[in-house]
Parts: structure tokens; C-alpha cells; sequence
């Protein structure tokens, strides 16, 4: 039995590496809620959003902040332009399958490119943010962990508030529900479907430039966090904002606890361990029946 | 009619250049050597390390004239360290007649499986980095490796503890879950055990993950004097940033070469990764003359100091360039025979293929000295023991 200590650092850390979790899930899971679409691209997008971070810093210099607040913008932009020219074609002639392959095909378009421009190298923001962490009471935690959950908490409030109390919100969680449905009531569908796309890569991005100073980026990075995204994604109920936020943390709280008592070796079966007790007794996921 | 005209012309045009073409090319065909390499992928850092060392290997030798008066020419095909992607690519660079030999690999997975395939296609295959035992221990014919076998990594680390860091009693390992991983780590546990110290954690892990607070919360808990790493690059720089986070403090950490010994590490963990040691293959005997000529050389080139990886694969296009010369004629078999004869000083030191303890093929890096203990001083890495190769003093224990 490891001290108590050590238990409740493995809990904490579960806890904020959870958080990261979640964020990285929470703009897929609108994505798909809404529309139906299984945005493979998403991935990418949270390494476009770590490059944005890392030359900000590098060239402009300044904390994390300032990217942050360009990034929510530009990503939402960039969601915009992906589902005009891209997916809201295809998603009217393929459907399901043709929306999946054509973001996975942008997704391969995309990281190659990033590596014949910006190369295979792996870089870091200096590591200034990496090294500083809070010591209390045995435990320690890195300040942008921190940072991240903190953000990534008040991300998810914000949507989830938006979501819930904004005329454009309930139009959106209408489409989510039933799109014929919504269209007679007068709501413009395609411009919900556009709107909550451009949430959910603007998710994407900003859990990208929060992810830098933990992580590091390389072109093929997306490839670490799509593995995880869909099983939180799964976990929680797809479609559920709440659900990918709690489902990251149990997640990454299991993956601690699970290498602390028995070993790292099976980290990831005891994530899937998890996902196939949840699936087995909730089959919609934790939060699978209150979509959106 | 006009477009018409345009095509016939231009079609005739294309002609007239094919046809030119083909008596220019004739005069100096190449002789082709294949390589398997992670060119895109989460390891294609290491692709471009080889790309640079077999390039500027072979321009030098072409710029001399080539071999028995053609140019050679090293042909990529990607395998994004993923096996079998791999034993595509190795069955692809076979399938073309032209190609006469395959060096390469990368990751002992995908270089064993290239072994496999290279044995039933009457290939030769020339090692210049997977160092998983098992590639050379199957007793596989066509297969040579001139970088030392994963058996040897730790052998300069166990000899250190011998003789210098003798207050070490308790040792944390943690090994990635692949070929490579354990083929470092069961020779150095066997050590450890053989030697009665006491091993507090022995932990494998998946790579590429995202996080590693869970297993150095565990690490610290068992408070190691000494904590033994295999692992690659992406992973290697970030355990050593998180265990700084969260306060790990051993006399020692020693990776075993691989994700330890390149630039990206020190580049990735900056202070988190001073005074971490590497036991594993050397970059070349740094006072040899010619070490100290290529490591500019290539400095000039591409703006960095070649390690290990560098090392090897500039010495393996040397140890094919011997073999090609000294082969009879150049087919497959011809240049195999050769390969097992080869003798050569390089860059990367004495290379010599042998038999001995279950190894085929092997240069013994052992006897010809090529393993060392190296250890980062303020974003260098340099040589500490032996002492015959070393570049500095050690500092032992290490401030982490």
C-alpha cells in the first residue's frame, strides 16, 4: 500500500491530466452531436493550434495568454472555411462515410504539409513554463497543468452556458436533437451546423496552444491525441460536453491509480477496461442520453 | 485542330528529350542501394539524421569517382518505424532488380523484420542502428550489423557502477514496451540482479504517451539512487522534464543511448536534462583526426554536430562503398561475400563481422570499443568512461 502522499499525488495528477483529456475531446464531441460527423481532422487541428503557441513564443515572445486569445478566433475561422468548402458538401452527397473520409484525408494533407514546411523536428517553447511548479504539503504540481485545467474549466462553462441560455444555443442544441424538426421551426440549420463546427475546431485549437508547454510539437503529434479524444468521447456519450469533461478525468484518474497499483505496462488497458465497464452498463456513454 | 497540333508537338517534344535522355544516363548508371527509413511519421526526426549521413557519405565518395567508375545512390522508401510498413518497403526495394543491397532500418522491429525478409530473398542487409539482440542471433546469413548489439548498451553503466558510483543500492528501470526496450533493459536487470542490488521499480511502458507522472509518482515513492532509461525521443526529454516537476531526485539517471544521445534530447528538456548520463553506442573516437573532420564537415552542411545516429549510417554507406569495391561483380551475392570479409577502419571505429556467443555477422563494438558512458555538461554531451575515449570528468552524483 503506497503512502498517502504519494495516492493523493497520483489523484491530482489524474485529475489535471484528465482535464487535458476532456479538452482535447470536448470540440470533437460537438462536432459530432450536432452533425454527425466524425471530424478526423481533429487531431491535426490541436497541432496547428501547438505551432501558432510555439512561434508565438518564439517569435513575439509573452506568456500564454495572448495566443490563446488569438487562437479562439482564427480556429473558429478556420472551422468556418473547413465546413463551407468541405464537409457541408460532401455531408450532403456522401453522408457519414463521405465526411470521415474527406477529413481524413485533409487530416494526411495537412500534417504532411506541416512537415515539408516546418519539418520533422520536435520542438518546445523554452522550457520556463515547464520547469515552474507548486510544492504543498508533499505534493507538486506543474503551473501549466494548472493553467490548462483552470482553462479548460472555464472553457467548458462558457460553451456549456452558451449552449444552454443563448437563442443561437438552443438552435443549436435543436439541430443537434433533430435537424427536420428544427428546420420547421424555422431554424437555419446549415448556419448552426457552421456555427458549432467553428466552436469545435475553435476548441481544438485553444486546447492545442494549451497543450504546448506540457507537450511538445511535431506534425504527427495529432495522431497522440485522436486516440485519446475518441475513447473520452465514447466514454462520456457522444455529443455530451459534460460527459467528455468528466469522462477525460476518470479516464486519466484510472491510467494514474492503475500504474501506481499494479503497472505502466497495461496504462492503456486500463482505460479500456473502463470504457468497456461504462459501455457495458451505460451503452449511450456516462452522459449519453442529455446530448448537448 | 489547334489543341490537336499543340499535343502531336508536344508529344513528339517529350519524345525527343526521352530519347536524349537515355544514352546520357546510360553512360554513368548508378549502382542503387536501398534504405528503410521512418521518412514521415512521429520518428521522421530520425529519418532526416539518416538522410543527411548517408547523402553526404555518398557525394564524398562519388566526388572521388564512385565505384569502379559509377556514382551510387541511396534509395529511401518510407516505413514511419511501423513494421509492417517496413517489410513493405523491404520487399519493394527487393523487388527492384537494380538495387543491390539494403542498409537501414532504424527501429529494431522494423529491422528484424527487414532481416526476416532479406534471408528469404537472398538480400544482403547491412545494420547500421536497430541493436535489438535478435537481429543478429537468428543465425540469419545476408544480415551484418556494424552498430553494437542492445546487449552491449549497458556494459560501460555496469562498469561504472563497479568502479565510481559504488554507494548506488537501489535501482528504479523504465523501458519502453518494444523489441528495443527490453533487449537494453534484460541484459542490465540480469546485471543487477547477478550483482545483488536492489531494483524498486521495474516498469515498462507504451510509447508516445502523453504522460509519465504516474509512473515516476510510483518511481519516487521507492526513492532509486539510480534510475536506468530505455527509451526514444519524444518520450525520453519529457520523463526527464516531468520527473523534475515532480521533485525525482536519484544520484543518477542513465538512458541508454537512442532518445539520450541525440541533440533533440537536450534541446527538449533543457535543464531538466544536464547531468543525465547515456550508455550506448559512440559517435566515433573523438580525437581521431578523421572523427573531427566529418563532425565538421557536417556541421558546415546542415548547421549541427552528427551523434550516434550520424555516425553510424555515415560509416555504413563506407562499409556497403568497401564491399561494392571488393565484390567480383556486382550482383547480390557477390556483394554478401564481400560484406563477410570486410575489415575497415571508419569514422564509427574498427568495423569487422563476426561469430561469437550466438551473434552471426556482428562487429563486436565490445572488443573494438564502441560503447561508452556519456553524459550532458551544459547542452554537450561528452565521453566519461571509458577512460581511453573520454572527454571529461564525470560529475557524479548529478544535480537534478
Amino acid at each position: 500500500m503506497p503512502k498517502f502522499e504519494i495516492l493523493l499525488q497520483a489523484i491530482v495528477n489524474g485529475i489535471l491530466i484528465g482535464s487535458i483529456y476532456g479538452l482535447i475531446a470536448i470540440g470533437l464531441t460537438i462536432i459530432f452531436g450536432v452533425m454527425r460527423v466524425i471530424n478526423m481532422i481533429h487531431g491535426d487541428l490541436i497541432m496547428l493550434g501547438m505551432y501558432l503557441a510555439y512561434w508565438f513564443v518564439v517569435l513575439i515572445g509573452g506568456g500564454e495568454l495572448p495566443p490563446l486569445l488569438v487562437a479562439l478566433p482564427v480556429f473558429f475561422f478556420i472551422g468556418c472555411l473547413i465546413f463551407r468548402t468541405l464537409v457541408s458538401p460532401v455531408a450532403k452527397a456522401g453522408g457519414e462515410m463521405g465526411t470521415l473520409l474527406i477529413t481524413a484525408g485533409l487530416s494526411l494533407a495537412v500534417t504532411n504539409f506541416v512537415q515539408l514546411i516546418w519539418k520533422a523536428d520536435y520542438r518546445s517553447t523554452p522550457a520556463q513554463l515547464v520547469s515552474t511548479s507548486y510544492s504543498f504539503a508533499g505534493l507538486s504540481v506543474s503551473s501549466a497543468l494548472l493553467f490548462a485545467f483552470f482553462t479548460s474549466a472555464i472553457l467548458v462553462i462558457a460553451v456549456s452556458i452558451f449552449l444552454m441560455f443563448t437563442e443561437t444555443g438552443r438552435a443549436i442544441r435543436a439541430t443537434a436533437q433533430d435537424q427536420e424538426a428544427a428546420m420547421f421551426m424555422g431554424v437555419n440549420i446549415e448556419k448552426m451546423m457552421l456555427i458549432a463546427f467553428g466552436i469545435g475546431v475553435a476548441l481544438a485549437g485553444t486546447a492545442g496552444v494549451l497543450l504546448t508547454p506540457i507537450f511538445y510539437v511535431y506534425p504527427y503529434v495529432g495522431f497522440v491525441y485522436i486516440v485519446k479524444a475518441f475513447v473520452v468521447v465514447v466514454l462520456g456519450g457522444m455529443g455530451s460536453i459534460v460527459g467528455a469533461a468528466l469522462g477525460g478525468i476518470l479516464l486519466g484518474v484510472t491510467e494514474q491509480l492503475g500504474t501506481l497499483f499494479i503497472s505502466a505496462g497495461y496504462k492503456d488497458a486500463f482505460g479500456l477496461i473502463i470504457f468497456v465497464l461504462v459501455l457495458l452498463f451505460r451503452p449511450s456513454g456516462l452522459f449519453g442520453r442529455s446530448r448537448l | 485542330m489547334k489543341q490537336k497540333l499543340f499535343l502531336i508537338f508536344s508529344l513528339i517534344g517529350i519524345g525527343c528529350l526521352f530519347l536524349m535522355s537515355v544514352p546520357l544516363s546510360k553512360a554513368a548508371e548508378p549502382i542503387y542501394i536501398g534504405t528503410v527509413q521512418p521518412v514521415t511519421g512521429p520518428y521522421a526526426a530520425f529519418g532526416t539524421k539518416f538522410y543527411q549521413a548517408y547523402n553526404i557519405a555518398a557525394d564524398e565518395i562519388n566526388a572521388k569517382g564512385g565505384i569502379k567508375g559509377r556514382p551510387i545512390k541511396i534509395v529511401f522508401e518510407d516505413s514511419q518505424d511501423k513494421m509492417d510498413l517496413g517489410q513493405t518497403a523491404a520487399e519493394k526495394l527487393i523487388a527492384r532488380k537494380e538495387i543491390i543491397a539494403i542498409i537501414g532500418g532504424r527501429l529494431s522491429g522494423v529491422g528484424y523484420a527487414i532481416a526476416q525478409i532479406c534471408e528469404r530473398a537472398k538480400m544482403p542487409y547491412l545494420v547500421d542502428h536497430p541493436s535489438a539482440d535478435v537481429v543478429t542471433k537468428s543465425g540469419f546469413q545476408w544480415t551484418f550489423r556494424l552498430n553494437p548489439a542492445s546487449s552491449f548498451n549497458s556494459v560501460p553503466l555496469q562498469q561504472f557502477l563497479k568502479n565510481v558510483a559504488t554507494d548506488v543500492k537501489k535501482v528504479a528501470c523504465l523501458y519502453e514496451n518494444t523489441i528495443y526496450g527490453k533487449g537494453v533493459a534484460e541484459p542490465f536487470k540480469k546485471f543487477l540482479e547477478e550483482n545483488k542490488y536492489e531494483m524498486v521499480v521495474s516498469e515498462v511502458y507504451p510509447p508516445l504517451a502523453l504522460d509519465y507522472r504516474d509512473l515516476l509518482t510510483k518511481t519516487k515513492a521507492a526513492n532509486p539512487d539510480l534510475v536506468f532509461m530505455a527509451s526514444n525521443i519524444p518520450d525520453s526529454a519529457l520523463i526527464l522534464r516531468q520527473a523534475r516537476e515532480l521533485g525525482l531526485k536519484p544520484k543518477m539517471f542513465s538512458g541508454a543511448g537512442a532518445g539520450f544521445s541525440i541533440s533533440e534530447f537536450i534541446e527538449q528538456a533543457t535543464v531538466a536534462g544536464n547531468h543525465v548520463y547515456s550508455t550506448g553506442p559512440w559517435s566515433g573516437n573523438p580525437k581521431d583526426p578523421a572523427v573531427q573532420a566529418f563532425m565538421k564537415k557536417f556541421m558546415q552542411r546542415f548547421g549541427k554536430y552528427p551523434k550516434e545516429h550520424e555516425a553510424e549510417g555515415y560509416a555504413a554507406v563506407y562499409v556497403i562503398a568497401d564491399a561494392l569495391k571488393r565484390a567480383k561483380t556486382l550482383t547480390r551475392e557477390a556483394v554478401r561475400d564481400a560484406l563477410a570479409k570486410t575489415d575497415l577502419m571508419t569514422t564509427f571505429g574498427r568495423v569487422k563481422f563476426e561469430n561469437f556467443d550466438g551473434y552471426t555477422n556482428q562487429n563486436n563494438g565490445l572488443k573494438n570499443g564502441q560503447v561508452v558512458l556519456s553524459q550532458w555538461q551544459d547542452g554537450k554531451l561528452v565521453n566519461v568512461w571509458p577512460k581511453e575515449v573520454s572527454e571529461a570528468n564525470w560529475i557524479y552524483p548529478g544535480k537534478y
